[in-house]
C-alpha cells in the first residue's frame, strides 16, 4: 500500500513536471518584444517575466542527441525549454521562435511596469493573442492572429490586417486607444460611466453602439468649402441618445441606415462611397482618446 | 643705357652737395594739414533734411509694428508665458517659408490653386513640447499622444503640417501614422497639404496607411494621383485592399 502510494505521488508529480515547463526571467521594467506565433500574456504584481507552456504529453527524448544542441538557419537557440530564444538587450526583451513551425501557445505573466510589443505577419504560423491586466503600454501589429484584449488599461495600439480584434475595458483607462483593423471587425466594450472622445469610422461596415452610452456627435466643422455640385457640408443632428453620421461628398448615391442598440437610427449619408461612416463624439464629457476604425467589417460599441 | 635722372643728378651734382634739409617745423605742417580741415567744415549738416528722414523711418517702423501686433491676438496670450520676444522670430521665419511657398505655386495654372486654410502660427514652447514626443522611439502611444495633442490645440502652421508629413512616412507605428494623415487630412483643401499628401502616397509602403491615403486623395478634386494609382494597381505586393480600392477609383473616373 505504501509503495503504491509512493508511487502514485511520484507519478503526479513528474507529471505536472513535464505537464508545465516554465522560464522565469527577472526583469520588472523595459520593453517585452514578442515575435512569436500567439501568446496569452496577464499582467500581475510581481517583478519576474514568467513563460511557461502546457504540455499534455512528455517531450519525445531524441537518444541520439543527447549531448547535442539544435540549430538551425533563424539564428536563435533554445534557451527557455520552451523552443523560445529570449535575450536581454538593455531596456527590451525580445522573445523569438527558435524554429517557426514548432511553436507551442505560450504563456507569460508580466509584471506592471513591462510595455508589451507583438508583432506577427505570418499567414501560416499564427495563433490567437490574448492580454489580460497588463497596466502598462501594449502595442499590436498582426496579419492574421485575432486579438483579444481584457481589463487592460492601456494605452495601446492595435492593427490588424485580417483579424479581428475583441476588447473589454475597464472603468479605468488611460489613452490614447486606438485599434484599427483592415478586414476584420472591431469590437469594444466599455464601461457606463467611462469618459472618452470617441473617433470611429469604418468605410464598407456600419457602426454599431448601445443604447445605455450617451454618446455626443461633435458638429462638423464647416471647412467653407463647397463641393463642385454645389453641396454643402450636411452638418451633425446634434446630442440625441445614438449616432448621426456626417460626411461631406458630391453626389449623394445612397442613403444608409445605422443601427443603435435594438432601434434603427435613421441617418442620411451622403458620400461617394455607399458606406463609408465617421463619427467623432464624447462619452460622458469626453477624456481618453479612443480611435476604432476597421476598414471592410463593423464597429461595435457595447456597454459593459 | 640712357638714363635722364642720372643725367640731370650727374649736371646738378654740386647743387645738390650744398643742399641742406630742411628743420622740422611744426607751424608749417599745421598750416599744411589747416585746408583739409577747412575743406571738411565746408560740409554743411542739414539738419532739416536728416529730421524729415528719421521721422519718416520712425513712421514706417511704426505701422510695421502696428500692424503685426493688432493680427496674432492670440499668440500674445498663449505666449504670456514665455514673455513677448521668443514670439517674433518664428512668426518671422514661418511667414517666410509661407511666402516662398506662394512664390513656387504662382507657378501653377489659377484653377488649381486655392487659398490657404492654414490658420497662423504661433507659441513655440507647445509645439517643442508635441514634437519632442513625437520623436520619442521608445513609445508608439506617446507618440500618438503628441499628434492628437497638436490637433486639439490647433497650432498647426506650415512648420507643423511637415512634421506630421514625416511622421506619415517613417514613423514605425502604423496607428501613428494613421492619426498624423487624419490631422492633415483636415486640411485637405490647402495646396501645401494636397501637395504632401499626394508624394506621401507616392512613398508609402504601410498598407493600412495607402489604403486611408487612396481612400482620401481618390475622393479630391485636383489631385494628380493616376501614377500613384497604376502603380499601385500594377505591383504585384500591394496589399489586397489597396489595390482594390485603386481600382474601383480609376473605374470610377474611367481611367482603366
Amino acid at each position: 500500500m505504501k509503495k503504491q502510494l509512493l508511487f502514485l505521488a511520484l507519478l503526479t508529480v513528474g507529471l505536472s513536471a513535464a505537464a508545465q515547463k516554465e522560464y522565469k526571467l527577472a526583469k520588472s521594467s523595459g520593453k517585452l518584444n514578442l515575435n512569436i506565433s500567439g501568446a496569452i500574456l496577464e499582467g500581475y504584481n510581481g517583478n519576474e517575466i514568467i513563460f511557461s507552456s502546457k504540455k499534455t504529453e512528455p517531450e519525445d527524448v531524441d537518444e541520439r542527441a543527447k549531448g547535442l544542441k539544435a540549430i538551425n538557419s533563424s539564428g536563435f537557440t533554445d534557451n527557455t525549454g520552451l523552443g523560445l530564444d529570449v535575450t536581454v538587450k538593455g531596456d527590451e526583451i525580445n522573445v523569438n521562435p527558435v524554429s517557426l513551425n514548432n511553436q507551442t501557445m505560450v504563456n507569460i505573466k508580466v509584471p506592471q511596469n513591462i510595455k508589451v510589443l507583438f508583432t506577427n505577419s505570418n499567414n501560416i504560423y499564427r495563433d490567437s493573442i490574448i492580454l489580460r491586466n497588463l497596466k502598462n503600454e501594449i502595442e499590436v501589429s498582426v496579419s492574421f492572429n485575432e486579438v483579444r484584449l481584457e481589463n487592460n488599461t492601456g494605452p495601446m495600439n492595435i492593427k490588424t490586417l485580417h483579424s479581428s480584434v475583441d476588447a473589454v475595458f475597464p472603468a479605468e483607462i488611460k489613452g490614447p486607444v486606438s485599434i484599427v483593423s483592415v478586414y476584420g471587425h472591431v469590437d469594444v466594450a466599455l464601461p457606463t460611466a467611462v469618459k472618452v472622445n470617441l473617433e470611429a469610422g469604418t468605410n464598407y461596415g456600419k457602426i454599431y453602439a448601445a443604447e445605455g452610452l450617451k454618446i455626443v456627435v461633435d458638429k462638423e466643422k464647416e471647412s467653407g468649402a463647397k463641393d463642385n455640385n454645389g453641396n454643402a457640408t450636411v452638418a451633425g443632428m446634434g446630442t440625441i441618445n445614438g449616432i448621426n453620421i456626417v460626411n461631406s461628398a458630391r453626389a449623394p448615391l445612397a442613403a444608409t441606415s445605422v443601427a443603435v442598440g435594438g432601434k434603427a437610427a435613421k441617418v442620411i449619408n451622403f458620400t461617394t462611397r455607399t458606406d463609408a461612416e465617421n463619427i467623432k463624439g464624447k462619452i460622458n464629457g469626453g477624456g481618453v482618446d479612443l480611435i476604432l476604425k476597421s476598414n471592410h467589417d463593423n464597429i461595435y460599441i457595447r456597454q459593459k | 643705357m640712357n638714363d635722364p635722372l642720372k643725367d640731370f643728378v650727374e649736371r646738378h651734382r654740386e647743387d645738390f652737395d650744398h643742399l641742406d634739409a630742411p628743420q622740422f617745423d611744426l607751424e608749417l605742417m599745421k598750416a599744411a594739414r589747416n585746408p583739409v580741415e577747412a575743406d571738411k567744415k565746408t560740409i554743411k549738416f542739414d539738419v532739416k533734411k536728416w529730421l524729415v528722414a528719421a521721422s519718416a523711418i520712425l513712421i514706417i517702423a511704426a505701422t510695421v509694428l502696428i500692424f503685426k501686433m493688432s493680427a496674432p491676438k492670440k499668440d500674445q496670450s498663449l505666449a504670456k508665458t514665455d514673455g513677448p520676444t521668443r514670439q517674433v522670430v518664428p512668426n518671422k521665419t514661418i511667414e517666410a517659408e509661407q511666402a516662398l511657398a506662394h512664390l513656387k505655386e504662382d507657378k501653377k495654372p489659377k484653377t488649381a490653386r486655392k487659398r490657404s486654410v492654414l490658420p497662423k502660427p504661433v507659441a513655440k514652447s507647445n509645439l517643442d513640447d508635441f514634437y519632442e514626443k513625437l520623436s520619442d522611439s521608445s513609445s508608439a502611444s506617446n507618440r500618438l499622444a503628441a499628434v492628437l495633442a497638436i490637433n486639439k490645440s490647433g497650432l498647426i502652421s506650415e512648420h507643423t503640417i511637415n512634421i506630421l508629413a514625416k511622421t506619415l512616412e517613417y514613423d514605425g507605428n502604423s496607428n501613428v501614422r494613421l492619426a498624423a494623415l487624419s490631422v492633415m487630412a483636415q486640411y485637405k483643401n490647402d495646396t501645401h497639404v494636397s501637395t504632401m499628401l499626394v508624394n506621401a502616397l507616392k512613398n508609402q509602403t504601410d498598407p493600412m496607411v495607402q489604403l486611408a491615403l487612396v481612400n482620401l486623395l481618390g475622393n479630391m478634386d485636383n489631385v494628380k494621383i493616376d501614377e500613384s494609382l497604376y502603380a499601385l494597381v500594377s505591383n504585384p505586393e500591394t496589399f489586397s485592399a489597396v489595390k482594390d480600392e485603386a481600382y474601383t477609383i480609376l473605374m470610377r473616373e474611367d481611367k482603366l
